[in-house]
């Protein structure tokens, strides 16, 4: 069989052909038994392929389907901008959460033994020894040596740049395990210079003689950066320990102080944050609340 | 083009510029007859709705490269066809590791087999004796109702081929039907009449 028969028995059986044309192929098949034959077939294949169910998902196939596209394309439906939003949240907001709880806290344990009082041995401050204990005896030291005092006014900015904080711990010669602030063994300074070595703050503790003495003035080159801040010993206990608590999770050498400031009730200390992606930033630690504050943008 | 062929494009745009209503209008358009083309290629509901599935992540993952100078139906059942191509080409490798020691020839009427697709089981038998090449022309022509331009155009065949596969398919189903009838005037003459 040729391509022309071909073409004539397909378009006969498509039904393609009209007038003129479909009578004369016709006539063509009806002179050849075999064109009949061929055609024959092609209409019979056709009416049984005709005869078949139409294919189709049932509604839970069709769901799936949907699903798993979606899923594999990474299709979601539109989100409202607000939702958005939260997902940009600013790296130090657990940390500050975390900080007002711990401020609270604070407040209901050590604020109740700085007050005035009759009874010295009030259970506030003893509960708090031996830091508190120690603490004390370098206030008295730093209040000799002519460290501000709480006036009410600003006390102290020290605007420390890092390269400044390396040049000073390069060049000190004398032995740390002396100059431990006393809490610094339940707060390190990370990237400040303060020991991780929990033997240096013991002896420290262990000798009255050395911590009879507030780190900074019993050796000005052995001191970590806190000490270059001249706060009243309880304003230190609280950098301290929102430090301590601000520095829970954040890579070591996140918070480096670099200023601590006073007005009127408000004790604020800078630090200059160095995040992982080396972006130096400056956050603010209003010690009233232990909370943080972002001061550039 | 036609309205519709206008429309998918439209939507296609849509959907590149992350409108997920467009991406439901397109399937509610589409995916019965990409399934319906996967379950007569294949024969297997199972293997359909999962060459369904990829056909459908082949085209919106390369929704951007789709050119307008053809309809875009015709692009997805290229994609359709091609994809058929490739699992039916994954069953053969896959019985062929699986049965490494048999030589029998499968039963086409096993009721297993074409259960789930049809109560003609016969017919999809002699459907499953077809080459993929012959069958998607069955399919996409008579069963889906292209013209065979459209097949043409789909199965990136010249028409003078997809009119041979067509042919010589049904002409071979037919005779695996074992329905060939001896005598085939009168139908002719009905035709003629018509």
């Amino acid at each position: 069989m040729n391509d022309t028969d071909l073409d004539i028995i397909l378009a006969i059986a498509d039904n393609r052909l009209t007038g003129q044309a479909k009578q004369d192929a016709l006539v063509r098949i009806a002179a050849d038994p075999e064109l009949g034959e061929e055609l024959a077939a092609q209409i019979l294949a056709m009416d049984e392929l005709k005869s078949l169910q139409p294919a189709l998902m049932t509604s839970d196939e069709r769901a799936t389907l949907r699903a798993n596209l979606i899923e594999q394309l990474h299709l979601a439906p539109a989100v409202p901008a607000a939702a958005v939003e939260p997902q940009r949240r600013p790296w130090w907001q657990p940390a500050l959460a975390l900080a007002s709880g711990f401020a609270l806290l604070l407040a209901i344990i050590v604020v109740p033994g700085m007050l005035p009082s009759g009874d010295d041995s009030g259970s506030d401050v003893v509960a708090i020894a031996p830091e508190s204990t120690t603490i004390t005896r370098a206030a008295t030291s730093a209040a000799d040596a002519g460290a501000p005092q709480d006036d009410g006014n600003v006390l102290t900015v020290y605007d420390i740049a890092e390269e400044d904080v390396a040049e000073f711990f390069s060049s000190s010669p004398a032995p740390s395990t002396a100059t431990v602030p006393p809490t610094t063994k339940s707060a390190p300074l990370p990237g400040a210079g303060a020991s991780e070595d929990d033997s240096s703050a013991d002896t420290v503790d262990d000798d009255p003689e050395a911590a009879s003495t507030f780190a900074a003035e019993a050796n000005p080159q052995d001191v970590d950066l806190l000490d270059e801040i001249p706060l009243t010993t309880i304003v230190r206990a609280d950098v301290e320990a929102c430090l301590d608590l601000l520095a829970q999770g954040l890579p070591p050498g996140t918070l480096i102080p670099v200023a601590a400031t006073r007005t009127g009730s408000e004790v604020v200390v800078h630090f200059g944050v160095e995040v992982v992606d080396g972006m130096e930033y400056s956050v603010s630690i209003d010690l009233a609340s232990c909370t943080m504050t972002p001061l550039n943008p | 083009m036609t309205d519709r062929a206008d429309l998918d494009i439209e939507l296609i745009d849509r959907y590149l510029s992350g409108d997920i209503e467009a991406f439901n209008i397109l399937m509610e358009a589409h995916e019965d007859r990409v399934f319906a083309i996967c379950l007569r290629m294949l024969r297997n509901r199972e293997a359909a709705l999962d060459a369904t599935q990829d056909t459908f992540l082949t085209v919106f993952r390369k929704a951007d490269r789709y050119k307008a100078t053809a309809a875009f139906s015709t692009w997805l059942y290229r994609v359709t066809v091609n994809t058929c191509y490739d699992h039916l080409r994954k069953q053969k490798r896959k019985q062929a590791d699986s049965l490494p020691e048999t030589h029998d020839v499968p039963d086409p009427t096993s009721q297993d087999e074409f259960a789930a697709v049809e109560v003609r089981p016969e017919i999809e038998a002699a459907l499953a004796d077809l080459s993929p090449d012959f069958r998607a022309a069955i399919v996409l022509v008579d069963l889906q109702g292209m013209s065979l331009e459209q097949a043409s155009d789909t199965l990136e065949a010249p028409i003078g081929t997809i009119k041979s596969r067509l042919f010589r398919a049904r002409k071979q189903l037919s005779q695996s039907l074992g329905n060939l009838r001896p005598s085939s005037e009168h139908r002719i003459e009905d035709m003629g009449e018509s």
